[in-house]
């Protein structure tokens, strides 16, 4: 039953992707992007149910396939979006798609090896990233680990079998942090999070914008603050 | 281009260390936390975040850790948040170095394998990996192999572990 399963899956998956592929361009008009959006929706909900299938006939291989094909079309919404935050004026936003795109892919080609198609794709996202976008400052905050359980099967991290960072049935291992405190932020050149960074600094009294340059908003009272920042992870992985 | 460094300096005296921090003190392969040589009590000490992954992927190779911690102890566990694999300090003896010449290659290359399918497709030359090997010398005294660099460096390291402690 799987075998079928996934041939219609990937069936719909190469039309989805197919279709597109085609407004992953900045040129491409803003109302067909976010209809391709649109269009990614049902691919993802049937995607998910055939995952449920293939996990109820314990077929762990399928399962991720599927699972791989999800967030490979979850990157490509990822980066549509990027393409319509930027047309809208919000680069910031669009920043965060393009990671999010990036993680995605990166989180498909792990997934199964059949994804690893994927590089070309991951590489122009690399592209993107240097070319579109001005370089940022990024922040990186440091933690004690308490106590962490394994999101696929709660117990804590360790004591099962299962790798941070690696597919189970269709799920991703990630370690869900319990009890931590914080240690230290400090800036840094290669971060885990490219989400993490510095979005403002002080300038005159004012903000300014990092991706804009647009001196946004009169500085609060709390002169000694010089930088405004974003962090955004809550899932800690190993590295 | 990547370029892999390697460092070797000395270590402190794991046994004398583990008996004056009031651990139990490791006989063949074991992980030290980051701060083994330096923490002035046994409430200070720090594992790399990486600790448990390593010790799934011994685990899962059917490799045997006398821990420092009794097993009803767990050290807090350091996250940075940095791009880089920051593997935690791994221990082996002499007596286990000469007794079982593939220990270091599996301990190693299981942690290599599994490096290798979370960089899977990425080819990021910022993206590095830092593991420290130390060991026991035929003489009694402990050495720290630092590595820095990629995965396909890390084949390299089970040879010069075993120069640096002296194990034909």
């Amino acid at each position: 039953m799987s075998n079928n399963l996934v041939a219609e899956i990937t069936r719909q998956f190469n039309a989805t992707i197919e279709h597109c592929e085609t407004f992953c361009f900045i040129t491409r008009a803003i109302e067909l992007q976010k209809d391709a959006v649109r269009q990614i929706e049902p691919f993802l909900q049937q995607a998910e149910k055939a995952k449920g299938e293939c996990v109820k006939d314990s077929d762990e291989d399928a399962a991720n396939l599927i699972f791989g094909l999800q967030l490979s079309i979850i990157s490509l919404k990822e980066q549509l979006n990027m393409w319509i935050e930027l047309k809208r004026d919000n680069p910031d936003k669009a920043w965060d798609h393009l990671i999010n795109a990036k993680t995605s892919a990166q989180a498909a080609m792990r997934a199964h090896k059949t994804r690893l198609t994927l590089q070309n794709y991951y590489n122009r996202l690399c592209v993107i990233e240097e070319i579109v976008f001005p370089p940022q400052v990024f922040a990186s905050a440091g933690f004690k680990v308490i106590k962490s359980n394994c999101s696929i099967c709660n117990k804590g991290y360790g004591i099962c079998n299962h790798l941070v960072g690696m597919p189970y049935m269709g799920q991703m291992c990630t370690r869900i942090i319990e009890e931590a405190e914080l240690q230290e932020a400090s800036i840094v050149k290669n971060p885990d999070d490219k989400r993490c960074r510095i979005t403002s600094f002080s300038d005159n009294g004012k903000w300014r914008n990092r991706m804009t340059w647009r001196l946004t908003q009169e500085q609060e009272s709390a002169p000694e603050r010089t930088a405004q920042m974003i962090v955004c992870s809550n899932i800690i992985t190993d590295k | 281009m990547n370029k892999n460094e390697i460092q070797v300096c000395e270590f402190a005296n794991v046994s004398q260390r583990a008996q004056a921090l009031d651990c139990n003190i490791p006989s063949d392969l074991a992980i030290l936390p980051r701060n083994f040589e330096t923490a002035t009590s046994k409430s200070e000490l720090l594992h790399e975040i990486s600790t448990p992954t390593v010790r799934i992927l011994w685990r899962q190779a059917n490799l045997i850790e006398t821990k420092l911690e009794s097993d009803s102890e767990s050290f807090p566990q350091i996250s940075e948040h940095a791009e880089d694999w920051i593997g935690p300090i791994i221990f082996l003896s002499y007596m286990a170095l000469q007794g079982n010449p593939y220990l270091v290659n599996l301990s190693i290359g299981v942690i290599a394998n599994y490096i290798s399918d979370l960089f899977r497709g990425i080819s990021s030359p910022e993206q590095k990996i830092k593991l420290d090997i130390v060991c026991q010398k035929k003489d009694g005294s402990y050495k720290r192999v630092k590595y820095k660099g990629n995965v396909e460096g890390l084949k390299e390291l089970p040879k010069i572990v075993r120069k640096v402690a002296d194990v034909e």
